[in-house]
């Protein structure tokens, strides 16, 4: 009897939670399902101001993109993993060596450095991308190249759909990095020194404890930093769009800006939600598959 | 060694003092050239690294007044990135409490983890639909618009940070809340809401930084009487000329707000974002 009592309550209690929840079921029904929703119908349509086309297509679309009737798609999201992985192994070598730079000194010089380190989120990604773009790959100034005293040996790379992609991964190694690096920063803070401290008193040398003692502790951060900047690079937009816009030839076009340009440069919306609806399917798979590793990894969730 | 000691980093020796150096160099050098950029009336005149001849503050009040001035994006900015993170946390905080208090049951978890897959979601299929509804509901180039279509971005965040927020407080206060006769919703406010205060700043900074640097959602809503900073900057290239001058003060302008909402709060988001990789 006393049980069922509790058990009565308990499911109300947890009604009343429902409760709680029903805002956010809403914005997600409204913001995000519905435009998806609009996002599948448009997919299966001929729909083209360009051409002032407006008729149902059925999966004619689908069909098109998976019987390779748009190489250029597939092709560039072959480049967007390529990209990701470029910009993961980047970003984790660099950030982690200024973590355990920061790591390795006294407080207050690690408070000094840290902040230097952050610097270039302060500037916003729009205002880097366009401030590379104009300043530091320019043929003009060629900042960076001149710098590193290499003018006369590379030519500017942006003009080159070899080099291209290059200019705009290490534009997007420096703006985004540091973000990387406070994390990874955050997490050796975190460390139990006194495990450190025993490791020493073995004769661990330096990389002995970096391999087997901080890197194990570190890989639940590691994990989960890197993969949110895998998902976020994967669907990167504003630095290529602002950069290349994904020339010279098409050379730099990721899986975003290959869409946005055939939905709002081309007006063709129809082909456009199909490649969205593509990508969504591909994006929202390999979170799920991220999600799935974590919990199996550490048994624990997110 | 000396060497070491003199520059005082309490490096223990010679390459750590010489791999910090590149890594500063690296970090710094594209700021000598903003700076340089931004100072100079004639940006073409820079070449490599050297002091500047001719300093200037021309490119500063030039993007201060007249009628392509900073203050109506930023103004937009300000409108759009406040509202929007209200609203986030608005329907966030009520969303991460329940699901809190629902983990142990498998629909609670599982719409937990739906919300990280929510983060997967590209913009871009996003950004199609909402131009072809706006723009039949009136809502391109409107304030209101960019505010509805923002708010799905910082949504996932909020929650995300939010459910450890309040998984960390102890159930018990709540439950003495609840035996002193505190009904559910006196609970959530009066006694949840003061302890979780932190962490809700912290996924609102975080919300306001994402949002507020937005590209891609706002320049394919906005109109030019509705762009925000970010879009506004890159309004200074053009087909055939870049402003340079003005486009790096504006950088430089715009890195304010960043360090009004990072900066500052660099400490205490480190605690509570730690929370959230944990």
């Amino acid at each position: 009897m006393r049980l069922k009592a509790i058990a009565k309550n308990r499911k109300s209690i947890n009604k009343r939670f429902w409760l709680f929840l029903t805002p956010a079921l809403v914005a997600v029904i409204a913001l995000i399902a519905v435009p998806l929703a609009f996002t599948f119908y448009y997919s299966l349509k001929n729909f083209d101001l360009q051409t002032g086309t407006d008729s149902f297509n059925g999966i004619g679309n689908y069909v098109t993109i998976f019987t390779g009737g748009d190489r250029e798609f597939l092709i560039s999201i072959l480049r967007t993993f390529f990209y990701v992985f470029v910009v993961i192994v980047g970003d984790f070598f660099f950030a982690m060596i200024q973590a355990l730079l920061i790591f390795s000194m006294k407080p207050r010089w690690a408070k000094v450095w840290r902040s230097v380190f952050m610097l270039p989120i302060l500037i916003i990604p729009t205002a880097s991308a366009v401030f590379w773009k104009t300043v530091m790959w320019a043929p003009e100034s060629a900042g960076f190249l001149t710098s590193l005293g290499l003018k006369n040996v590379i030519k500017p790379p942006l003009g080159s759909p070899n080099l291209a992609i290059w200019a705009i991964i290490i534009t997007v190694i420096w703006a985004w990095s540091p973000w990387v690096f406070l994390l990874f920063s955050t997490g050796l803070d975190s460390l139990d020194k006194s495990i450190l401290d025993a490791s020493m008193v073995d004769g661990a040398t330096y990389f002995q404890r970096l391999r087997y003692v901080i890197m194990p502790i570190m890989r639940p951060v590691i994990f989960v930093t890197l993969a949110f900047k895998a998902l976020d690079s994967f669907l990167s937009f504003p630095f290529i769009w602002l950069i290349t816009q994904g020339g010279p030839g098409g050379s730099t076009h990721l899986v975003s800006t290959y869409i946005y340009q055939k939905a709002f440069q081309f007006l063709n919306y129809g082909a456009g939600s199909a490649l969205a609806i593509v990508i969504l399917l591909l994006s929202g798979g390999l979170s799920l598959f991220a999600v799935l590793i974590w919990q199996r990894n550490y048994g624990k969730e997110l | 060694m000396i060497m070491a000691k003199r520059f005082a980093l309490g490096l223990k020796d010679l390459p750590r003092a010489i791999l910090l150096l590149a890594i500063v160099a690296w970090v710094l050098v594209p700021f000598y050239f903003l700076f340089a950029v931004a100072f100079s009336p004639d940006a073409t005149q820079i070449y490599g690294i050297s002091i500047p001849k001719n300093l200037t503050l021309e490119n500063f009040s030039g993007i201060f007044s007249g009628y392509n001035a900073i203050w109506h994006p930023l103004f937009n900015s300000t409108i759009i990135t406040v509202s929007t993170t209200l609203l986030a946390l608005l329907i966030a905080v009520p969303a991460a409490y329940a699901l809190s208090h629902l983990r142990h049951l498998k629909t609670g978890r599982g719409l937990y983890l739906s919300f990280f897959v929510l983060r997967g979601i590209p913009s871009v299929s996003l950004v199609l639909p909402f131009f072809l509804i706006f723009s039949k509901m009136h809502l391109l180039n409107t304030l209101q618009g960019l505010i509805i279509a923002l708010t799905p971005l910082a949504l996932p965040y909020c929650v995300w940070i939010l459910r450890v927020t309040f998984d960390s407080i102890p159930r018990e206060i709540e439950e003495a809340a609840s035996v002193d006769g505190a009904g559910a919703l006196q609970t959530f406010g009066k006694v949840v809401l003061p302890i979780a205060a932190p962490g809700i700043a912290a996924a609102g900074i975080l919300s306001a930084l994402f949002t507020y640097v937005d590209y891609m959602i706002v320049s394919t809503l906005a109109g030019p009487s509705t762009y925000t900073f970010p879009v506004y900057i890159t309004g200074f290239q053009e087909d055939f000329v870049t402003h340079v001058g003005p486009l790096s003060a504006a950088a430089l302008i715009g890195a304010l707000p960043m360090l009004l909402l990072f900066g500052f709060s660099q400490g205490f988001m480190r605690r509570n974002m730690a929370a959230g990789i944990h």
